[in-house]
């Protein structure tokens, strides 16, 4: 899993087109996420908390699994939840749609040139209050149930900072969107930021397994859409706010960053590589990446330092 | 409804109803141009609540748009006077619609004169001065375009009672514009010179 | 006095003005459809040249380029909403049926109405001229947000031409929209009280009521943006570290899609209501339901400003806003179930025809639930992250006001269109440009569907540069298949309208047998001021089948303004 080493990257981040090509050619490691970890694939099992439940399955073939209507591979120690709610929630809608059509096609079948019966007002008292009472009880029944959910959901990860904030070993992430490129700032080992020991990488996260990471996201340009399919994580980089989230790796392995917002020409290049790590892997790589960062540490270079004191929630 | 008397009603009054209708169509479009302003405001708002508005050294002062609202203010109770005289005798409106338009000079000359006092003389220029002067001038012109627009209304109206035309229909659909100036001076106040 | 060619350019008959509506609307339908199909072709075959395009691209020999790609989607975007799908509801249809249907002698400013038309054909010569202008079109994306729509990141001419454009139809949607809300209230026949009015009335009512207070908003926002673009102001550029300054960007966010989403129901009413109406014509039965219909439709207008920022739960919205709009936007879809369920109500038991027309509501309904069901997770803040800016959404309002607006469009099209131009269309042609276009709407947006519920991200020029959406070629190279057969059906309309226009039959004066007041009180195609006599409403629209008429009459109808049969029909 060679690749990109942290300290190399301190790069003036001007809008000429020389960085955008250095970006582009820094030599990011290519591998199938399917074939990284070694551990073969994985498929996560709805579970409401870490650790996850690590089935591992047969995998079916890359080209069938286009047509099964399946979300990207899972490797978020929350994002089953995600996952299962929407499950949960498409069963009831294809119900509601197969009931809507199956309807709709008896109606017309039964009724094709028929002799209508005929109420003078379209409908009694008691059909309509049938419509009301119907529609109701669909709209408890299936928009309660994503409500709940999503309620549940937002309260417990989406909306709850307090857990990277209460969690002694949570990674610290500030992360500076660019047309079109991904760049992230780690505290170093002094866990303080703006510290000469500062890790700084292009298009290249890295993150231990099993602990929360905590994102801040600015954008230098335009308005970015970070995203990691994975870990079911979507957050707008808007010039002039940080804006913050926090995900939690369930394992190892290599995955995609993708911009969702469209910023420009080379949009659909604005992708960055995400390596979960073992936490022991992380502590080196975060140890020799802040030896080198401070070695090559210039004062003077004002661009480099944009990164920020950490925000509490 | 009884559609036989609303025929008749309709038949006895074409005139009453096609003046009702130019009143509502009135009402509509001075609401969309209020939808618009508030539109302007809220962005204005916001960027006051962000913390971009950065008031200029000399923050402009709350006394000159007081005095211009009372200016605002006088030309209501004008029309609604201009509106109201006896059909007889609508050249009788014609003080009332004389007062109005002075009372409505008076809005836009004070506005305009405090407005070239910031730019000229306090040096609150457009766009250096950021979000706070785009607003400042940007909403304050727009405010005054939509009571410049009542104003003319007025003067056509007053014109035709010179004539010897009746305008009270005219001061009716001009009133409801007038209240809708009031409200986005009202929101502009609040929003923008409002330190 | 005036030259004839002036006569027939400013004119301000409504029937006039919807046809100059109509051929605007198509023509831009067209070039809408036309920017799909380059967009498709690119998802299937990356890249590769597309045939017959070497004339417009020759320095790529027709292969799309990223800065083309962008072009596309930006203008397929705005084309469609702006130029094509609302001017065909509102413009063409509703010009042409709001009087008559009321029974009024055209709109209470007719003027107002020309020259909106030609501020909306100004704006759409704007966009034809940007395809001509240095840098090429606008290409910030639909919703063009800033800064990229700034001139710091675009600063092409054509960006700031397609701004203007947008004003230019904001004009054109507000005057029409003033003028279709006072014609209803003030301009109602004698005796067509609220209740008589067919429920595509009530559509348009609504949707004008929307563009009323809402396209000020639209205005505002592209005003500003324009005066980033032209004057210099900095309300939206700033805050970008890279150009300096102390604007706020997420503001143009929050007017647009406070514009934005009152715009897609402006989009869906008008064919709400024709659903309503043709289901119940076509079943011979009235409507079930009437006043819980138009309710429920009053309903999601009331409440369609209130639900805007769930296109901006993943822009660090706060969680009490997130939970606002999360709740306010389930709740929109209450009223929309009411009415589903009153147009099958309206079909069961019924006696129902399978027109052209009745095709086409159906598919509409159709269409129109599938993507109203698979907007559900969209509305709910967890399960619209994974799903956020991906082809799911893209599907997702496709199938709502793409193809349900489309088919929607026809639908009223094939039942008035004997009304507008006094000649008949052919039904089978018809009746098969419907059903081919609905089975391929459903497969294209399906297509879309599944693709996006796999994670593949909107806009991408080339997705598999992406690893985990490299399987998902053979996904959309099937449903590019479908959306080139659906642009070939469109075939079947074109050869129908040019034939019928060259050689149809004539209509006959009432082919639908309904007894609304354009079929019964007018000519076809109507008088210029339509109505010999000013007709006097008696009952409602939907007065079908019942037992006392058809004694008296022989028919199963009743014109709403005969007076041949006393008594209580509503």
């Amino acid at each position: 899993m060679g690749g990109v080493v942290g300290g190399e990257a301190r790069v003036t981040p001007d809008l000429s087109p020389a960085r955008l090509i250095l970006s582009e050619s820094t030599p990011a490691p290519q591998p199938v996420p399917s074939e990284a970890g070694g551990a073969g694939p994985v498929h996560q099992t709805p579970v409401r908390s870490a650790p996850p439940a690590n089935a591992v399955t047969p995998r079916m073939s890359e080209q069938a699994r286009a047509w099964t209507l399946s979300p990207p591979e899972g490797a978020s120690t929350y994002g089953p939840r995600i996952d299962a709610l929407l499950e949960r929630s498409h069963v009831f809608e294809a119900g509601l749609a197969a009931v809507m059509l199956a309807w709709l096609v008896l109606a017309v079948w039964r009724f094709r040139g028929a002799r209508p019966v005929v109420a003078a007002n379209g409908g009694t008292r008691r059909s309509r209050a049938w419509v009301l009472g119907l529609a109701v009880c669909v709209f408890v029944g299936v928009d309660g149930t994503l409500f709940l959910g999503s309620e549940r959901y937002a309260r417990d990860v989406l909306w709850n900072l307090e857990v990277p904030a209460n969690d002694p070993r949570t990674v610290r992430l500030e992360l500076n969107a660019h047309q079109w490129s991904w760049e992230a700032r780690y505290a170093g080992e002094d866990g303080r930021f703006g510290t000469p020991d500062d890790v700084v990488t292009w298009n290249d996260l890295r993150v231990p397994v099993g602990v929360p990471v905590w994102v801040q996201l600015v954008s230098t340009d335009v308005v970015h859409g970070f995203s990691l399919p994975a870990f079911r994580v979507k957050l707008d980089a808007i010039p002039g706010r940080v804006n913050q989230t926090w995900f939690q790796a369930a394992r190892e392995g290599t995955f995609e960053v993708a911009c969702y917002q469209h910023c420009g020409t080379s949009h659909y290049r604005m992708r960055g590589l995400l390596t979960v790590l073992s936490e022991a892997d992380y502590a080196r790589w975060l140890h020799e990446a802040g030896r080198l960062a401070t070695q090559s540490y210039d004062a003077d270079d004002a661009a480099a330092h944009w990164g920020w004191e950490w925000r509490a929630p | 409804m009884n559609p036989e008397a609303s025929l008749a009603s309709s038949e006895a009054s074409a005139p009453r109803r096609a003046e009702s209708t130019r009143w509502f169509a009135g009402v509509l479009a001075h609401g969309a141009g209020t939808m618009f302003f508030v539109a302007l405001a809220f962005a204005a708002g916001w960027y006051r609540m962000r913390g971009l508005w950065v008031l200029p050294a000399v923050a402009p002062s709350v006394l000159p748009p007081c005095v211009a609202g009372a200016f605002l203010l006088g030309v209501g109770p004008l029309l609604l006077r201009a509106s109201r005289v006896d059909a007889s005798t609508p050249r009788r409106a014609l003080p009332w619609l004389g007062g109005a338009l002075v009372s409505g000079a008076g809005f836009l000359g004070t506005q305009a004169a405090w407005l070239h006092v910031m730019f000229w003389y306090r040096d609150l220029r457009v766009p250096e001065g950021g979000a706070f002067a785009s607003a400042f001038y940007g909403l304050s012109a727009l405010q005054a375009v939509h009571v410049g627009l009542v104003l003319l209304a007025v003067l056509v109206a007053a014109v035709s009672t010179w004539r010897g035309g009746d305008a009270r229909d005219a001061a009716r659909r001009a009133l409801a514009g007038w209240l809708f100036t009031v409200a986005t001076f009202g929101l502009l106040f609040l929003a923008v010179y409002l330190p | 006095m005036r030259a004839s060619w002036v006569r027939a350019l400013w004119t301000t008959d409504h029937k006039q003005v919807a046809r100059q509506y109509l051929w605007g609307g198509l023509g831009f339908l067209l070039l809408g459809g036309l920017l799909a199909l380059l967009i498709r072709w690119q998802w299937a075959w990356p890249g590769q040249p597309v045939p017959g395009l070497a004339w417009a691209l020759p320095e790529s020999r027709g292969a799309l380029t990223p800065p083309t790609y962008t072009v596309l989607f930006t203008l397929h975007g705005l084309v469609m909403i702006f130029f094509a799908v609302t001017p065909l509801l509102f413009g063409a249809l509703g010009h042409f049926v709001l009087p008559l249907a009321i029974g009024a002698r055209g709109f209470a400013f007719p003027r107002l109405s020309a020259a909106g038309f030609w501020a909306y054909a100004v704006g759409g010569a704007l966009v034809l001229a940007s395809f001509a202008v240095r840098l090429g079109p606008a290409s910030a994306g639909w919703t063009s947000y800033p800064p990229l729509a700034t001139p710091a990141f675009t600063p092409g001419v054509g960006q700031t031409l397609m701004t203007v454009a947008i004003l230019c139809v904001g004009v054109s949607a507000f005057s029409y929209g003033l003028n279709f809300v006072v014609t209803v209230v003030r301009c109602r026949a004698p005796g067509m009280t609220w209740g008589r009015m067919p429920l595509v009335v009530w559509g348009l009512f609504y949707g004008a009521v929307l563009n009323v207070l809402f396209v000020p908003v639209l205005a505002a926002a592209t005003l500003l943006l324009l005066l980033d673009r032209v004057a210099g102001t900095q309300f939206f550029i700033a805050g970008a570290a890279a150009v300096g300054g102390g604007g706020d960007p997420i503001v143009y966010q929050h007017l647009f899609w406070l514009f934005g989403h009152p715009e897609v129901y402006i989009l869906i009413l008008p064919a709400w209501g024709m659903v309503g109406d043709f289901v119940a014509y076509f079943s011979r039965k009235p409507a079930h339901g009437y006043r819980l219909t138009a309710g429920a439709m009053g309903a999601v207008t009331a409440m369609s400003g209130l639900v805007y920022a769930h296109h901006l739960f993943t822009s660090g919205l706060s969680p009490v806003l997130g939970r606002a709009f999360m709740v306010l936007t389930l709740l929109i879809s209450l009223p929309a179930e009411v009415m589903f369920l009153n147009w099958l109500m309206t079909l069961w038991r019924g006696s129902v025809r399978l027109t052209s027309p009745m095709l086409a509501a159906l598919a509409t309904m159709v269409v129109f639930g599938l993507g109203g069901i698979t907007g559900l997770a969209l509305g709910a803040v967890a399960t619209d992250v994974p799903l956020h800016g991906t082809m799911w959404v893209v599907g997702h309002f496709h199938l709502t006001m793409g193809a349900a607006s489309f088919l929607a469009v026809f639908a009223g099209l094939y039942f008035w269109f004997p009304k507008m131009y006094g000649r008949a269309l052919h039904e089978g042609l018809a009746k098969a440009h419907v059903l081919a276009s609905a089975v391929l709407f459903v497969g294209v947006f399906g297509g879309q569907l599944a693709a996006g519920y796999a994670g593949q991200l909107r806009r991408l020029y080339d997705p598999y540069q992406y690893t985990y959406l490299k399987h998902l070629l053979p996904l959309n190279q099937w449903t590019t298949g479908c959306a080139f057969l659906l642009g070939a059906a469109q075939l079947l309309f074109v050869g129908n309208l040019v034939w019928t226009l060259w050689r149809g039959r004539a209509a006959e004066p009432n082919p639908w047998s309904v007894g609304t007041l354009e079929w019964t009180c007018a000519t076809s195609p109507p008088a210029p001021d339509n109505y010999a006599t000013e007709p006097v409403v008696l009952r409602g629209p939907h007065v079908l089948s019942q037992p006392d008429v058809q004694q008296q009459l022989g028919r199963d109808w009743i014109g709403q303004a005969e007076a041949a049969v006393l008594g209580g029909t509503e």
